[in-house]
Parts: structure tokens; C-alpha cells; sequence
């Protein structure tokens, strides 16, 4: 049984790299996907077997950090930044961790950073298994 | 012609026959015993299970059941190695024959058949299934005897014994007691328990006050390997008796058992029942509470079990509670929350059910001018209401309307407008309860509405509303304040459950206020606060509380999180319920506090008050009572470096840090808790990359523990701390990962292109390195505007575009401009500004979404480098990372200026007009003209001067070197204080763990040492004291002193313990710290009042001022500071008394030890020689020298390999030039030479 996933990012092209993304890692399905931590947290109580949310940081509407105050309350799924504005050690890293993200990933190229899977991809799978215990 | 849905049954018609026929044939053919046996299981199987799945498809639930059952029955055969049998294969063939029935009347009829035809067969194949997987019913068949493998036994089946006389098969298990049994009945069916309540299932039956667990390795501590459990093997059927031999005396029937002849009698029985019955609430509450596909068999297994138990003690009530919810073939979410409330009420000792609420059994006639008349085929009729016979238990009160309406209630809207009516006024009643509470008579009346709305719930299938009632009907006491929060979460949940509309009654109260619904939930969580801190307290100390002590304080805060929906912290609570004691446990503690933080952090800050204290001050405080203790473990966590100490090593480290965080929270140090995150996040990231933190990071977080516990003694102390240290650390942690990467930091590129502020946050390494290499080769460098979600065609061709290698995305960041999410995109780029305005209109023509926004201009470097120089970025990391590397290069670069300086400074002091005249005139040269003899001294004097201005440029740099050499030894050093304080704490905490007490003294705090040696004390230090209070007469007090001289370290510790320091451990240590240059002496005090340890450690990363010398071949440096004065003479005076030993008389009357560095030639001792008088201590010594080589800054760094051998040297220093000088260890020295000059004397 593959983990459930939701990515939750405002732009379009990167829920599609990321979307691609997953779809190369078959223990990952992409079940949801949200353009803001609102619409995200609308979609929480139709989800109960989510397994881990890719949550990106700056996003109108709700932005990552307050969806991520609201989430940790709702869900048992796992919560990953993955964003550009927590590049490791930073102060939004840091403020993520103390909101409770499970695992901070950093986008190597910024908001939308086509080289993802290049770049971060191994990163970022191993963080995902981790965090999913698989 | 045919509609979907008959061909659909015309398809399941033929695809069953077909099924059944395969069934059939595998059955004639295991029966015949010939052929692959394997092959025919495997063709039994999935005959019947397509046949399943065929019926699921169609909703025919009765006939999927037999099915389901078959399958079962098959799949024990095919995949745990039960033996087919006769009986297996007959029953086979009845289950087949009554799916063709069933088939032939569902294809006929469309519809499910009705249970009562098939019930018997039903209720036989699971009997069997029992028996054979060893968890019989009372209704248990006769196990068949063992027999080959596919072998008919059909007659010996038919010869059976009749149920009631039947041998039980599984004899062993009654040899075992009750306990043992149920033992294996818990465990024989693999994780159900496991599954929800740990690893402590068995420990909990056998003993459930004992604490069960041994405290977890301390972080750092060596972790033993792992012990992998084993996954227990299938529970193998036992050898069954053959029929004849089976009743022996002590073996019990099923019969006989079921009459409780054998069991119920003993008391304990019914303790060790109600545990497993406890458990089993457990279990059903965790499926009800995570309801999945899986869960209905799971609960029938959970229900099953007890059901079991229930017959062997014979009590009747159970059986009767679990009987019909065992005859449901899947029983569903709803049957099993009623199952569990009713077994909790049964557990409660409550028999006698509750009056019903009066509005639920008239619910079909709901008032005719508020809404429509319910539909008529889903309004029971009111005769088939429930009338609960008073006699009945609370389950069986329900059940009638369940069976009744057979779900059709809960679908009823009908009836869930009823429902919030009864809400609506159960919670006007409710608040007119509070507003006049009453310990006496209130929570009685508090309970009986709560009861009666549960009840309706319960009918209707509403499970958070379950969940939220249930605990309020069976509180058995509850403050005022506790009363007002559980009123709130129902009005809270009433306003979420039924919207917004006129119609919902509760809604006429308002919407949902978060931060009254919050504050009511903390008003209870307060009460429970001082029950988890004295838990927390017990599972520290001798005496940690019982698994049903910690269950229960579990659940309570589960009672309130869990109707929120606070999923998370539920889970937190059982956690808490279930790790050991020692660092999971307050691992688990500091998760449920964070927990509640996140809580806390969701509400407004208005919720809390004076009268209500947060829980982040809560978490605050409790991790600030520890924090030393934190700040110790955290310190041994890092000495052990991380990877070497397992698997374990980060959790621990971020439980660690996360106590720091909060504690820092606490006192309001924001920065110094924002840069515990930040170091958490640099670990974090390690970690997931399975490699050992490295040397940057641990250095790190040792500077970190030190500044820390610094701040945190001013704190103590009623100081205020020193912080400066601490921002700095953020901001070289926020540039730790440029450092590790090699790259400069994102502000020297922020600079130099002028970047909008916007793009320093997400300036990664990568972006850095990308812009770097752009500017060097010079291109371009633009923002580009693109507003892309709306558009995939444009999207999809400017992400193209930039990837080409035309352009180059350096980064990209969202800006949000009034509702639009817009993109800022730095790139760089050969073309020219108009070249890329074209090519964006050529991929935007309108130009409306897609824009140069601007064009940079890059600045040259020395123009940046005037404002903010690169090389600054590097300052952090010497700072942060092991510098030694970078400190050893600055002293060769200084030592190598000083030589250049010294032979500038030779050149420049020579006459060269004189030099140049001597030199003609020895190559026969006539007096030079006056003429050209001035023209010659003016340029030859000009270049003299200008050598001279060299010179002094140099001795100003070389002394500027010399500086930051100091700097960069000063930024390794540390205060005493660092090494001296934890010990203290140290020593405390190791007193109380056995028992006693102890405190420490010190002086010299102050002290500054370099961090190397500060590790190198660490562990002797610690040693010593641990001996000392490990004695017979442990140590009550202890005093340390620390001295530094110019090469070595002194540190006294004295203890008041009369017992002398005999042990061998202690001439161990000795010759440890013998082996590292080091010393170890001992002296026991007068009159038994103590011992004092004397240690030395030479100095390490020192700036020494020093004198270079050269005797032999071989450099030496002798400290300024220990010289007393140098000359030249032959006074020497040999002692005869003390072997070779020579006395300089250097006074009147004073006469020095002469100590050569070197064995001297006979020849050299006679005549002139050049000295060297050292002092240390009074003590001086003389050394002969060759040569006096000049006065140098040297870096001293420690003996190492074979070179940590050598006596009386303290270290080594690379000189100018490159040469290598030894560092003379002068009071080792002089003290050696006191000695012999003693001895002499």
C-alpha cells in the first residue's frame, strides 16, 4: 500500500514537479493537493488516511506556518516544509521545527525550482521514508 | 434491451456458477487424493473468493459472510499449514452447496437472503476456524484427529464424539491456569493488543502494579545492540489426543468449563477477566477511534477472545453482551461502539440501565409544523421503539432498536434533528446546572443528561458525540471548572456538528467561540496538570506509578482531546501511558506538553490570564528546574559524537535541545531559543543524510552547551546574562550550510547584484554558487516578473525557456500583490536588457504576465568588498568550527612573516654605502671620485631608507599577525567556569543518585584554558570524584582550584573523605595522564581530613612569546617569561655527590643546576659558554645553548605519536622558515632539577 500524500503549494508548477515527482517513487501517491494552508485544512477531515503533507511556507491565504499550528492539532499525518525560504539552520527553519514540522526540506532553486528531483529529489525521498517509517 | 444493472446480475449469475463449480471440482479432487494437492487448495480458494467478491460488489452481505467464512477456513489450510481434514473438506461441501442455493435465490431476487438458513453452517465454520487457530468458542466442534495430509476422513469425522463430550483440544493451556490461558489468548493471535498498547501486554496481565520497565541508556551513554524480538511463530496446533485417550481426569471439557466449575470460583479469575476485559475496551476504542476496512474483523477477534474468557468463568452477563455482537458477521463501527460503552458500564459495576430519554422512542413523530413528516419507510414503528426490559443491562437496551431498524435510524435526518434538539436543550439545562453547581447534587444530575443524549447518540450512530458523552456519564467526580469545559466542548461540537442554518436549535446560541471552547478545555487540562508533573515525579524516582495508574491519567486527558479532534495529543497521552521510565518517558512527558503548546498556539492569547497559567509556562518552567541536568546529558551527547553512540543518538539529542528551547522560552532569551531550533534543524538534516554530524556541528554544540550553561548560571545567580554570544551563534548557524558548502554567503551576492531584500530568505547554497559562477563569467543579471498559475501554456514555456542555457535561474520568490501570487525570478543571462525584453514579448505578447521587472547591476568587488569584504564571511566559521586547522596556519603564516621581517630588518641595518665602498676597495678598486662617491651614498642611502619603511611596514603587519594569532587562540579559549561548573552540577546529581550529599567549591573559574584541555580535565576530573563518592566514606565536600602557568595547567581537587585514595583505579588514571604528558599525585591529609589530588596538563594552543635557540642541531624555545637572564661564562662548579650534576655560579654565592638539553661532549665542558637562566617557582635552572636564535611569537601545540613521550618539553612550534623548535617545559624541568639539586644538597 503506497503512503497517502497532499502537497500543499501555491504554485501550480511546482505542485506539478513535485506531483511528478512522486509519481517516480511508487511507495508515494499523491491523493490531494492544495494551493494554500486553507484550502489544505478544509481538506484535512476528507482525508484520514493521509500519511504526510508536503507544505510549502510562503502561500496566500494561510501560509505554511499557521497551517502547519492548525494541522499538527488534526491530523496524525506527517508534516514536511518543503519550501525555499527554509534553507537549513534559518530563522523560518527553525520556526518550523518549533511549530512541530516533522522534516524541513529545502527547495534548491526557490518558490518554484524545476530542478527539484535533480537537485533535492534524493534528499527529499529519504526524508519522506523517514518520516513515513518505510 | 438490457439495462447496466441486469447485465450486472446476469454477469455475477454465470460468474458465480462458474465459482461455485471450480469449488466443487477442487473439493472432488482433494477428496479423490490424487493429483497436486497444492494446486487444488489454491484453486478452493480463489474460487471462493472471487465468489466473495462478486457478492461484496452487490451488497449481499449474508451471502458474502459464508463466503467469507469458507475462505477463512481455506486460507488456514493453504497458508498456516492446517492440516486438511475430512471434516474441513465436508463442511466444504455444505458451505458450497448452500452458496449454489443462494446464488440461484440473490440472482433471482436481486436482493441479500435472509441469515436465519445459513446461521448453523455459519456458526460451525467459525467454530472450527476456533478450534484450529486454538481460540474455540463454547460452541466448539470436536478437533478432528491428526491424519495425512489430504487424506479423506470423512468417516472418522462422522464417528466424532458429540460436541458436549468432547476432549478440549488444546490441554496444555489448561495446565496454565485462567491467567496462562488468556495469556495465550492475548497473544495467540499475533498484535492485537501489541497493536494498541505496546510491548507491555502480557507484563500488564500478569502484574498490572508493577512498574514493568527498566530505564533507558542515558544520550551518550554506549547503547547496547538493539535486541531484536523475534516474531513469534504461528501458534502450531497441539497434537490433539486421539478420542479414547482424551478424558483423562485433571482435562477438562468445553462443556465443563463453559459451566464454570473448573474457573469461576477464584477471584483472582474475575481480576485477571476484568483486566483483559479493560484492555479489550482499550483496543475496541482504538478501532472505533481510527474506524478502517479491517477494523470490523479485528474488534469480532477483540470481542472473541473475551468472549472465551467470559464462558470458561461462566459469567453469563458477558456472554450475553458479547454473543449477539459475535453473531454479526462483520459487525460495523456502530455495533462496536456500542459494544465498548456497554462493556465499560458493565466493568463500571453498573446494573441497571438508565431511564431512556423520553424524546428518542417518540422520535418518528417529530413536530408536523418545524419540518415535513419523516419519510414512512424509514420511521420505525413506534411499537418497534426500544423498551428496555428493566432487568437488562445498557448494551441490551440498544440493541432492539438496532436490530429494528437495521441502520435505517442513523440515516435519518429526521431523527438527527430530533437529536440536536436534545442538545439544544440538554445544554440550557446543562448551563443552568453550572451556573448554580453544586458538588452534592450536580454532577449527578450532570451525568444523567449526559447519559441520556449518549444514548441517543449511540442510536444514531454518532461517534464524536460518543466520544464527547460518554466520559461526562461516567464521570464519578468533576470540579465546577471541569463541569464548565465539558459543557463547552459539547456547545463547541453542537455548533460544528449541526452549521449554521435557522433550523439547528443550538446554533440560535451563537457560533462557536475557539477561545471559550479553549479556555474551558485548559480549565480541565489545569486540574490534570499536577497529577502529570507527579507522575513525572514517580517515574523518575523508586516508586514509578502502575500501568493502570498511568492508563488512567492517559485517558482523562485523552476524554478531553479526543472530541476536538486533537488527534495528535490523544496520541501523546497514550504515549505517556506507555513508554518506560528514564529518557523515553520524559521524552514522552515533553511531547505531551508540546502538544498542548500547539493547543495553545492555535487559540488567542487572551485565553490564558494571571488565573490560568499557559502551557508553554507550564513546559517552560519544568524544563528550566532541569536545565542543567539537560545542558550535562547534552554535553555527554556530544562528547560521544554523535554516530558513535547509535541509532538513539539524535532523538535524544532534539528531546535535549527541545528542553533547552523551552527553558530558554522561560527566561525570555528569544534568540538563544530560536538558535536551539536552528541547531536542531542542522542536526535534523544530518541525520537524514545517515551521516555523522560533523566536526563544525559538533563544535557547535559544545559552544552552544558552554555559552548556555553560562547564561543559565547568571540566571541562577540573579544575573543578567551575557548574550551577545548567543546572536552571534544564530547567525553563524543561519550560515552554517554556505560554510559546509564552500560557497560565500548569500549577503555577498545580495550586495554585489543589489538584490531586492525579498530573495535573502530563499538564497540557498545552490542559488549563492549558480550567481557566483554567473558573475564571473559576466553575464546579465535580471528579475523577471511571471505570473504563471493561471496560465499552464505560458508556464510550461517560460520554465522552459530559462533552462535552455540562455538563460540561468539563479532563484525565484513568491510575491503577493493584492489577491495575486505572482513570481520574482532571478536570472542571469547573456543578453543584453533590450535582447531579453524582446524574448519575454516573445513568450507573453501581451506582456501581462510576463515582465522584466528589473535589470541589475552587478558591482564590482573591491566596491563591495569596501562596504562588507567576503572574507568576513569566513570570520564565523573559525570561529564555530574546529579551528585548530586555521589557527595552525595563521601561526606558520606569522612565524614565517617574523623570519622575512627578521632577515628585512638584517638588510636593512647594513651600511651599504660602506659595504659597497669596503667591497671595491678590496677588489683593488681605486678612491672613487667625490663626485661619484656622493651620487652613490645618495641612492645607496635612499634605498637604505626605503628598506627601512619596509621594514617597519613589517614589523607593524607581523605584529598585527601576531595579534590575530592571539585572537584566534583567545576565541578557543573558555573560562574555567565552563569545565568547573558542570562538575558541579555533576557531582550533585551523582550524590543523589547514591544516596548522599555533596558539594563542590572552586577558585580560578576565571581561568582561561583552551578547549582541548578543557576535555582533556573533563574526564579525570570526573573519575576522581566518582571514586571519591564511591567509597566506603563517600566525600561530602570537595574543593577545586585551578592555576595556569605558561605551560602547563594546575588543578587541585580536595575532598574531606578520610579514606585514602588506595584503588587501583586511581594509579590507572595515573598513568593516563602520565601518558598525555600529564601528572597525577595524591596526598593524603593529615588526620584522615581528606585527599588532595594535584593534575597537570600542559598547555595546548598557547601564543608564546619565546626565545629561539639552538643547541646542536636542534631548535628550542624557551619562554621569555621563565627567563631570568642569559650569559656567558666557565664558572662552573661540578657536585660530585649528585652524579654528573654541574652548578652555574652565576652571583655571589648563587649557584644554578646546569641542565643540558642535550648530552653534552666531553670536550664542551671546559671553556666560555652561553647560558640561559630559566625560573619557575624560586626554582632556577641554566641552559647551555650554542646559539641565541631571536626572540619569536610561537604557537605551542601538543606532543603528539611518538613524540608525546618526550620528557620535559611541553609542546612543539613551527619556527620562521619552517623549522620545527621543541618548547621547553620549563617547571618540569626545574622541578626535576629541584629534586636532584635537593638530593645534592
Amino acid at each position: 500500500m503506497p503512503y497517502n500524500v497532499m502537497v500543499v503549494d501555491d504554485a501550480a508548477m511546482m505542485r506539478l514537479y513535485i506531483s511528478s515527482f512522486l509519481k517516480s517513487r511508487k511507495e508515494f501517491k499523491l491523493v490531494a493537493q492544495a494551493a494554500n494552508g486553507q484550502e489544505a485544512l478544509d481538506k484535512l477531515p476528507d482525508l484520514p488516511d493521509l500519511d504526510l503533507i508536503l507544505l510549502d511556507i510562503e502561500m496566500p491565504v494561510m501560509d505554511g506556518l499557521e497551517f502547519l499550528r492548525h494541522a499538527k492539532l488534526k491530523t496524525r499525518a506527517k508534516i514536511c516544509m518543503l519550501s525555499s525560504v527554509t534553507v537549513q539552520g534559518s530563522p523560518l527553519a527553525a520556526k518550523a521545527r518549533e511549530l512541530g514540522a516533522d522534516g524541513v526540506v529545502s527547495k534548491p532553486s526557490g518558490t518554484v525550482s524545476h530542478d527539484l528531483e535533480e537537485k533535492t529529489g534524493d534528499e527529499l525521498t529519504r526524508v519522506m521514508r523517514a518520516l513515513v517509517g518505510a | 434491451m438490457m439495462d447496466e444493472m441486469d447485465e450486472i446480475w446476469m454477469l455475477y449469475a454465470d460468474d458465480g456458477a462458474q465459482s461455485l463449480d471450480a469449488m466443487e471440482a477442487a473439493l472432488d479432487a482433494l477428496n479423490g487424493g490424487k493429483g497436486d494437492m497444492g494446486a487444488h487448495i489454491g484453486a478452493l480458494f480463489r474460487a471462493v473468493h472471487t465468489f466473495k467478491g462478486n457478492s461484496r460488489v452487490l451488497g449481499l452481505a449474508q451471502v458474502e459472510g459464508l463466503a467469507h467464512l469458507a475462505e477463512d477456513l481455506i486460507g488456514l489450510v493453504r497458508d498456516e499449514g492446517v492440516p486438511l481434514s475430512g471434516e474441513i473438506t465436508d463442511i466444504l461441501m455444505r458451505t458450497g452447496d448452500a452458496l449454489r442455493g443462494m446464488l440461484e435465490e440473490t440472482a433471482d431476487t436481486r436482493a441479500d437472503v435472509e441469515p436465519g438458513p445459513t446461521a448453523g453452517l455459519k456458526q460451525d465454520l467459525r467454530a472450527m476456524i476456533g478450534r484450529l487457530t486454538g481460540r474455540e468458542t463454547e460452541a466448539a466442534a470436536p478437533a478432528p484427529a491428526p491424519q495425512a495430509e489430504g487424506a479423506p476422513q470423512k468417516d472418522a469425522m462422522e464417528e466424532a464424539p458429540a460436541p458436549a463430550a468432547a476432549p478440549k483440544p488444546k490441554v496444555p493451556a489448561f495446565d496454565m491456569g485462567l491467567a496462562g490461558l488468556l495469556d495465550q489468548l492475548d497473544g495467540g493471535d499475533g498484535t492485537d493488543f501489541d497493536e494498541f498498547e505496546g510491548d507491555d501486554d502480557e507484563a500488564e496481565v500478569a502484574d498490572d502494579d508493577a512498574p514493568e520497565f527498566e530505564p533507558e541508556p542515558e544520550f551518550g551513554e554506549a547503547v547496547e545492540p538493539e535486541v531484536v524480538v523475534e516474531p513469534e511463530p504461528p501458534l502450531e496446533l497441539e497434537p490433539e489426543p486421539e478420542p479414547e485417550q482424551a478424558p483423562a481426569p485433571q482435562v477438562k471439557t468445553v462443556a465443563e468449563v463453559t459451566e464454570g466449575k473448573l474457573l469461576a470460583p477464584d477471584p483472582e479469575h474475575h481480576k485477571i477477566f476484568n483486566d483483559m476485559a479493560d484492555k479489550t475496551c482499550a483496543a475496541l476504542d482504538a478501532l472505533i477511534a481510527d474506524w478502517a476496512e479491517d477494523s470490523s474483523p479485528k474488534a469480532r477477534r477483540q470481542a472473541d477472545n473475551l468472549h472465551y474468557a467470559a464462558g470458561q468463568l461462566n459469567l453469563a452477563d458477558w456472554l450475553a453482551l458479547l454473543g449477539p455482537f459475535l453473531s454479526a458477521d462483520a459487525p460495523d463501527l456502530g455495533a462496536t461502539r456500542d459494544l465498548s460503552a456497554a462493556m465499560r458500564r458493565l466493568l463500571s459495576g453498573e446494573t441497571e440501565p438508565e431511564a431512556v430519554p423520553d424524546a428518542l422512542p417518540e422520535a418518528p413523530a417529530p413536530d408536523p409544523v418545524a419540518e415535513p413528516a419523516p419519510v414512512a419507510v424509514h420511521a420505525p414503528e413506534p411499537e418497534a421503539a426500544p423498551k428496555p426490559a428493566p432487568a437488562k443491562k445498557a448494551v441490551p437496551r440498544a440493541k432492539p432498536v438496532v436490530e429494528v431498524t437495521e441502520g435505517k435510524l442513523r440515516a435519518d435526518q429526521t431523527y438527527h434533528q430530533i437529536f440536536a434538539d436534545m442538545v439544544a436543550k440538554s445544554l440550557e439545562k446543562l448551563d443552568a446546572l453550572c451556573a448554580s453547581w453544586s458538588e452534592a447534587t450536580s454532577l449527578a444530575a450532570l451525568r444523567k443528561e449526559a447519559d441520556g443524549l449518549c444514548y441517543a447518540a449511540q442510536q444514531l450512530d454518532l461517534a464524536s458525540w460518543v466520544a464527547l458523552l460518554g466520559p461526562m456519564a461516567e464521570a464519578k467526580g468533576m470540579s465546577h471548572a471541569a463541569a464548565e469545559g465539558h459543557v463547552a466542548a459539547l456547545r463547541a461540537h453542537a455548533a460544528q456538528e449541526f452549521g449554521g442554518g435557522d433550523a439547528a436549535p443550538v446554533q440560535s446560541r451563537g457560533p462557536v467561540d475557539p477561545a471559550a471552547d479553549g479556555r474551558a478545555f485548559f480549565l480541565v487540562m489545569a486540574e490534570l496538570y499536577p497529577l502529570i508533573a507527579e507522575q513525572g515525579t514517580r517515574m523518575s524516582g523508586d516508586a514509578p506509578c502502575t500501568v493502570a495508574e498511568r492508563r488512567d491519567l492517559a485517558e482523562r486527558i485523552a476524554d478531553q482531546a479526543a472530541p476536538r479532534g486533537f488527534v495528535r495529543l490523544v496520541d501523546s497521552a497514550l504515549r505517556l501511558s506507555q513508554e518506560p521510565a528514564g529518557h523515553a518517558y520524559r521524552a514522552a512527558e515533553l511531547a505531551l506538553y508540546e502538544e498542548l503548546v500547539s493547543v495553545e498556539r492555535s487559540l488567542p492569547a487572551s485565553v490564558f490570564d494571571a488565573e490560568m497559567m499557559a502551557p508553554s509556562q507550564i513546559l517552560g518552567a519544568w524544563c528550566a528546574d532541569h536545565i542543567f541536568e539537560t545542558l550535562q546529558s547534552l554535553r555527554k551527547g556530544l562528547e560521544a559524537r554523535g554516530a558513535e553512540a547509535g541509532a538513539n543518538w539524535f532523538p535524544a539529542f532534539d528531546t535535549l535541545m527541545r528542553q533547552v528551547h523551552f527553558a530558554c522560552l522561560n527566561y525570555r532569551i528569544d534568540t538563544a531559543s530560536q538558535l536551539t531550533m536552528a541547531l536542531i534543524d542542522l542536526f535534523a538534516r544530518v541525520r537524514i543524510d545517515q551521516k555523522a554530524p560533523d566536526v563544525i556541528l559538533l563544535q557547535m554544540g559544545r559552544g552552544f552547551v558552554d555559552t548556555m550553561e553560562l547564561v543559565f548560571d547568571a540566571l541562577d545567580q540573579g544575573d543578567t546574562p551575557d548574550t551577545s554570544r548567543i546572536e552571534k551563534m544564530f547567525e553563524e548557524a543561519t550560515n552554517a550550510c554556505f560554510v559546509a558548502s564552500g560557497v560565500m554567503t548569500a549577503k555577498s551576492i545580495e550586495t554585489r547584484l543589489g538584490l531586492p531584500p525579498e530573495f535573502h530568505r530563499v538564497m540557498s547554497p545552490e542559488s549563492v554558487k549558480t550567481a557566483h559562477e554567473a558573475i564571473r563569467e559576466g553575464l546579465h543579471f535580471y528579475v523577471l516578473r511571471a505570473d504563471l498559475n493561471d496560465d499552464d501554456a505560458l508556464a510550461q514555456g517560460f520554465l522552459e525557456w530559462i533552462t535552455t542555457g540562455v538563460v540561468r535561474m539563479i532563484t525565484n520568490v513568491t510575491v503577493f500583490l493584492d489577491k495575486a501570487t505572482l513570481f520574482d525570478f532571478l536570472v542571469a543571462s547573456t543578453l543584453e536588457e533590450d535582447r531579453m525584453v524582446e524574448r519575454l514579448a516573445m513568450l507573453d505578447p501581451s506582456g501581462a504576465r510576463l515582465m522584466m521587472a528589473q535589470a541589475l547591476r552587478v558591482r564590482e568587488a573591491p566596491e563591495v568588498e569596501a562596504a562588507e569584504p567576503d572574507s568576513l564571511d569566513l570570520i564565523p566559521m573559525s570561529e564555530v568550527g574546529d579551528s585548530l586547522a586555521l589557527l595552525e596556519a595563521v601561526g606558520a603564516i606569522s612565524a614565517s612573516h617574523a623570519q622575512l621581517e627578521h632577515e628585512l630588518t638584517q638588510l636593512a641595518s647594513v651600511d651599504l654605502v660602506q659595504d659597497v665602498l669596503e667591497a671595491l676597495r678590496a677588489a683593488g678598486v681605486g678612491e672613487l671620485e667625490q663626485r661619484v662617491r656622493s651620487v652613490l651614498r645618495d641612492r645607496l642611502e635612499q634605498h637604505n631608507l626605503r628598506l627601512q619603511e619596509i621594514s617597519e611596514s613589517g614589523a607593524q603587519l607581523s605584529a598585527e599577525l601576531s595579534h590575530l594569532q592571539q585572537e584566534s587562540v583567545a576565541q578557543r579559549s573558555r573560562p574555567a567556569e565552563v569545565l568547573l561548573r558542570p562538575l558541579k552540577a555533576y557531582v550533585a546529581t551523582r550524590a543523589r543518585k547514591i544516596g548522599v550529599d555533596a558539594s563542590v567549591t572552586y577558585v580560578g573559574g576565571d581561568v582561561m584554558l583552551d578547549q582541548m584541555l578543557i576535555e582533556e580535565l573533563r574526564g579525570p576530573l570526573k573519575t576522581l570524584v566518582n571514586l571519591r563518592l564511591a567509597g566506603e566514606y563517600p566525600a561530602s565536600r570537595f574543593h577545586i582550584s585551578v592555576e595556569a602557568e605558561s605551560d602547563h595547567v594546575r588543578v587541585e581537587l580536595t575532598d574531606n573523605s578520610p579514606e585514602p585514595a588506595m584503588a587501583p583505579a586511581y594509579g590507572a588514571l595515573a598513568d593516563e595522564m602520565a601518558r598525555k604528558k600529564g601528572a597525577l599525585r595524591r596526598v593524603s591529609l593529615p588526620a584522615g581530613a581528606g585527599v588532595r589530588f594535584h593534575l597537570r596538563v600542559p598547555q595546548h594552543m598557547i601564543v608564546l612569546d619565546g626565545m629561539v635557540v639552538r643547541v646542536g642541531h636542534v631548535r628550542y624555545v624557551l619562554p621569555v617569561d621563565a627567563i631570568h637572564r642569559i650569559l656567558q661564562t666557565d664558572r662552573l662548579l661540578p657536585v660530585s655527590a649528585s652524579g654528573a650534576t654541574r652548578m652555574l655560579h652565576i652571583d655571589e654565592g648563587a649557584l644554578v643546576p646546569v641542565h643540558p638539553l642535550m648530552p653534552e661532549p666531553a670536550a664542551s665542558s671546559g671553556g666560555a659558554r652561553l647560558y640561559v637562566v630559566l625560573s619557575s617557582n624560586e626554582t632556577r635552572i641554566a641552559i647551555p645553548v650554542d646559539e641565541l636564535l631571536g626572540q619569536q611569537l610561537v604557537m605551542l601545540r601538543p606532543l603528539q605519536g611518538v613524540l608525546s613521550g618526550m620528557r620535559d618539553m611541553s609542546g612543539i612550534a613551527i619556527l620562521s622558515g619552517g623549522e620545527v623548535g621543541m618548547v621547553v617545559a620549563v617547571s618540569a624541568l626545574a622541578s626535576g632539577d629541584a629534586r636532584k639539586a635537593s638530593v645534592a644538597a
